[in-house]
């Protein structure tokens, strides 16, 4: 992970080999792994619309949101009683949000290996 | 008469030992005698082309430059009729011969030059007024509302980002990919 300071460095002069963030994950996510673990949607979507959960919380924590909101339903107004449930939402919310770091380290990582490859192979090309 | 000359440029009431003789009321009388010499004073209106020419030259005007002002009630005399000049609309970097005044050596001065000196009302000067507070509102919506457009719609690329993708949404069909197994 790289500095926000630094990144945006890159992005101005080192483009190639820096991935705009909203393009997206262009690579082959399956590249390099043996088997890579997929994301699992544990709140279904019977459950995602009758909880009436807001189309930009329907990410994988989706039912850490669900449980947090019934807690605060049934609590309110003493909402404190819902601590740990805010607690656990907020972490798995953190984890997504390593995730998305080591995305982007992963598709910028991939683009230097590219160009070192480009490179070390047109090396070889001048000495034939 | 040299001794009145030299006590008409000495203050009336200072004592020296040259004034001794003479009392304060004869010094103010030449002190007031001078600016009531007949030279100051315009002459009469001139009538004739003979008249004319000799007011032009005693006002340092060529004979055809010089013009009487309108016979109106108010004219003075024979003194010619210039174009106004206040000491501001006056060239500050031009090497007059009196900066201070802005003249020249002989030159024929407007009739109203001293009352169109420095500090004085211009009626030529340019004021300029206040914006009305709603063009105010509206000049300043257009600038910044103008900048912030063209940040927005032109300068996409060069925004600030974070060095990381969007937080994946749940898809139906749609496969994302973590890093630990959970």
């Amino acid at each position: 992970m790289g500095g926000v300071l630094s990144h945006q460095y890159s992005l101005y002069f080192n483009r190639d080999v820096t991935p705009f963030p909203p393009d997206g994950i262009k690579q082959d996510p399956l590249f390099g792994f043996e088997d890579r673990p997929v994301k699992v949607m544990i709140a279904t979507e019977d459950e995602l619309a009758s909880c009436k959960v807001p189309p930009n919380k329907r990410d994988y924590c989706a039912h850490k949101w669900i449980e947090y909101k019934k807690c605060y339903a049934e609590n309110i107004p003493w909402v404190q009683n819902c601590e740990h449930e805010v607690h656990e939402y907020n972490d798995c919310l953190y984890a997504e949000l390593v995730d998305t770091y080591k995305d982007y380290e992963r598709e910028r990582r991939l683009l230097v290996r590219a160009q070192r490859i480009a490179a070390k192979k047109a090396k070889e090309n001048l000495e034939e | 008469m040299n001794k009145l000359r030299v006590l008409s440029q000495m203050r009336a009431f200072k004592a020296l030992p040259l004034t001794r003789k003479v009392s304060p009321l004869q010094v103010q009388a030449v002190r007031t005698a001078f600016v009531y010499t007949p030279d100051w004073v315009p002459g009469k209106r001139p009538e004739t082309e003979e008249e004319r020419i000799k007011a032009a030259k005693k006002y340092n005007l060529l004979p055809e430059e010089y013009e009487p002002q309108d016979d109106d009630g108010f004219a003075q005399g024979d003194y010619p009729k210039l174009p106004t000049s206040h000491i501001d609309d006056r060239d500050p970097f031009y090497p007059w011969d009196y900066p201070l005044l802005r003249t020249n050596y002989g030159e024929t001065l407007p009739d109203d030059f001293i009352i169109s000196t420095y500090g004085m009302f211009n009626p030529n000067e340019i004021v300029y007024k206040k914006m009305p507070w709603y063009e105010q509102i509206f000049k300043a919506t257009l600038l910044y509302g103008g900048l912030t457009f063209f940040i927005w719609f032109f300068m996409l690329e060069y925004r600030y980002y974070y060095p990381k993708f969007e937080s994946p949404l749940y898809k139906k069909g749609v496969v994302h990919y973590g890093y630990e197994k959970k």
